[in-house]
């Protein structure tokens, strides 16, 4: 009686998961290494093989993409109301929950699954427990293409996270089979030993194909608002989980002309609680865009499922912030009731940063959150308080900043409680530097490489890496 | 999540199966909350032959695949819901709107 007939520990050998990678992306990881620690960054971008306008193209053909922009109002009448005289900068939201499946995610799922198609795959595989599970499969049923989708679902006791349950859901309406785990790091052994069974086409989050097609959103951005507004939007605040949606969205408002907005990563405060623990795991109201995804992707990108991260968000962000869980289930309340459109919750973290950052700016300016996601059963903030509670968190009003993760969400009675927390940035790049360097002497190319990773300059470069001896 | 039937259930039914991949004590020690407990998988699909609930069962799963496991749910359903309605979040939406209860 076996799900998975191979022997799972065979795939933590790094050279098998080396050759799995080429085999179910096409891309010889291998051969865009070095010089020394550093690897070929462009030279894997490429390797997405299509250009903007092309993928823009695909996007159309596949109900993905052309979302529409909306200025929220109430919602920045009432950060006026709380603002500074001149302050209070217009909010406006890019709706992504009008894509094929519901989330941006669409667009990350749509260029990997027409690869997996032309390359004559019989299907694809893909591990996440969020909104790219449904968007992988609801791309593989426009193509017919076979869909495995698997998810870390359920804790030692077998209580599910209901916002999982409910992406597992919509995965089997697009067709797909979905295997759900219990928790713990094997997910990817799993992952791995399904691409080795099945031959498919790995849809991983952090393939060149799949960063590639958010580039369409931060360029569908830049351009909707130099139409309405007449300026380019002066920050855009994104929801931070591995790198990804960041990325491309930097590197699509770039494309649009708009290289200079501000780019703000948004992530959820769940400090204290760990993604590796079972006990933790139904502790959080959020299953990603939370800091205990965001922070280790900063640091290193590369703990993904492939040998090397196409998504590398330090090259990119300008600024991080951190919000709490009860401020996101404000914003979402928010947007319901003062702007009349349901979304999130998860996908309301950059709404609910964008918020106390607005307040801070002129009102002359532009503030882009550039996502939405669906709402529905499991992934409702109501559904996610109810479950909280049964797992014995508190759930009160007052400020948020009081709630402890795992113990107390904390909803504010009013907008001028929310905060985004800054986080130091450049402790991150230094961090980002000394894990890599190690104890080893760079060499001239290696710095370049880890300024252009880092955006530090390269003599901060080689005083991060001297801090760890090398 | 076992069912309490125990009668068979014929060939072409949607049911849960579910196996364990790894033992406890054959995990990672890197992940010390779950190195002791078994790393449990759970999929759907259509029943290959007559099978019992709590028995060894073969389905084929929405991918074409033909796995093996033990019956767990017969008919499964999705039924996560949306939760209690919270009284604070509803509250405090209505004042911002402007509208007071």
């Amino acid at each position: 009686m076996t799900l998975v007939a191979a022997d799972l520990r065979r795939y933590a050998d790094p050279a098998v998961r080396l050759e799995l990678a080429r085999r179910s992306t096409g891309i010889d990881y291998a051969a865009l290494e070095g010089p020394g620690v550093a690897f070929d960054f462009d030279g894997l971008l490429a390797q997405a093989g299509a250009s903007l306008a092309e993928i823009a193209d695909l996007q159309r053909r596949r109900k993905v993409g052309g979302t529409p922009l909306h200025e929220l109002t109430r919602i920045t009448a009432l950060v006026r109301s709380i603002a500074e005289p001149g302050h209070g900068a217009t909010i406006v939201l890019k709706d992504e929950a009008a894509n094929a499946s519901g989330s941006f995610k669409a667009r990350r799922a749509s260029l990997p699954v027409e690869v997996a198609r032309q390359r004559g795959y019989d299907g694809i595989v893909a591990a996440t427990s969020g909104n790219y599970g449904a968007a992988v499969a609801s791309q593989a049923a426009m193509v017919g293409l076979r869909c495995i989708i698997v998810q870390e679902t359920f804790d030692s006791h077998g209580r599910a996270q209901p916002e999982i349950l409910e992406k597992a859901r919509a995965c089997e309406a697009y067709g797909a089979e979905v295997l759900q785990l219990s928790v713990g790091p094997e997910l990817f052994l799993v992952l791995n030993a399904l691409l080795d069974e099945t031959g498919f086409f790995s849809g991983s989050l952090f393939t060149p194909y799949a960063v590639a097609g958010v580039e369409t959103l931060g360029h569908e951005i830049g351009v909707q608002v130099r139409t309405r507004y007449g300026r380019d939007p002066d920050a855009v605040v994104v929801s931070q989980g591995g790198g990804g949606n960041l990325q491309g969205t930097a590197r699509g408002l770039h494309r649009a002309g708009a290289g200079g907005v501000e780019i703000i990563a948004a992530a959820v405060n769940i400090a204290g609680l760990s993604m590796a623990s079972d006990h933790d795991f139904n502790r959080k109201s959020f299953t990603t865009s939370h800091t205990g995804f965001a922070v280790p992707y900063l640091r290193n990108p590369d703990r993904a499922d492939l040998p090397r991260n196409a998504a590398r968000p330090l090259r990119h962000v300008d600024r991080f912030v951190t919000v709490e869980q009860g401020e996101v289930f404000f914003a979402t309340e928010l947007l319901a009731q003062l702007e009349g459109i349901e979304r999130g919750p998860a996908g309301n973290t950059a709404l609910a940063a964008a918020i106390p950052l607005a307040r801070a700016l002129p009102s002359d300016h532009v503030v882009v959150v550039q996502e939405t996601e669906y709402t529905g059963a499991g992934k409702h903030h109501h559904a996610q308080l109810a479950h909280a509670r049964e797992q014995g968190i508190e759930v009160r009003t007052g400020d948020p900043s009081g709630g402890v993760p795992g113990r107390s969400i904390v909803l504010p009675p009013d907008a001028s409680l929310l905060r985004a927390v800054e986080v130091d940035l450049t402790g991150v790049r230094e961090q980002f530097v000394r894990r890599v360097a190690g104890d080893r002497a760079l060499r001239d190319e290696e710095v370049a490489f880890l300024a252009a990773e880092t955006r530090l300059p390269g003599e901060r470069v080689l005083a991060a890496a001297g801090g760890s001896g090398g | 999540m076992d069912e309490a039937r125990g009668g068979a259930v014929p060939a072409g039914t949607w049911v849960e199966i579910d196996a364990t991949l790894m033992e406890g004590g054959q995990r990672p020690v890197s992940a010390p909350d779950t190195a002791a407990t078994p790393l449990v998988g759970r999929v759907r699909g259509f029943t290959v032959s007559e099978a019992r609930p709590g028995e060894p069962c073969e389905v084929v799963t929405l991918a074409g695949r033909r796995l093996s496991g033990r019956l767990s749910v017969t008919a499964p359903r999705h039924d996560h819901g949306f939760g209690r309605t919270e009284p604070q979040l509803v509250g405090l939406g209505l004042r911002l709107r402007g509208a007071r209860p």
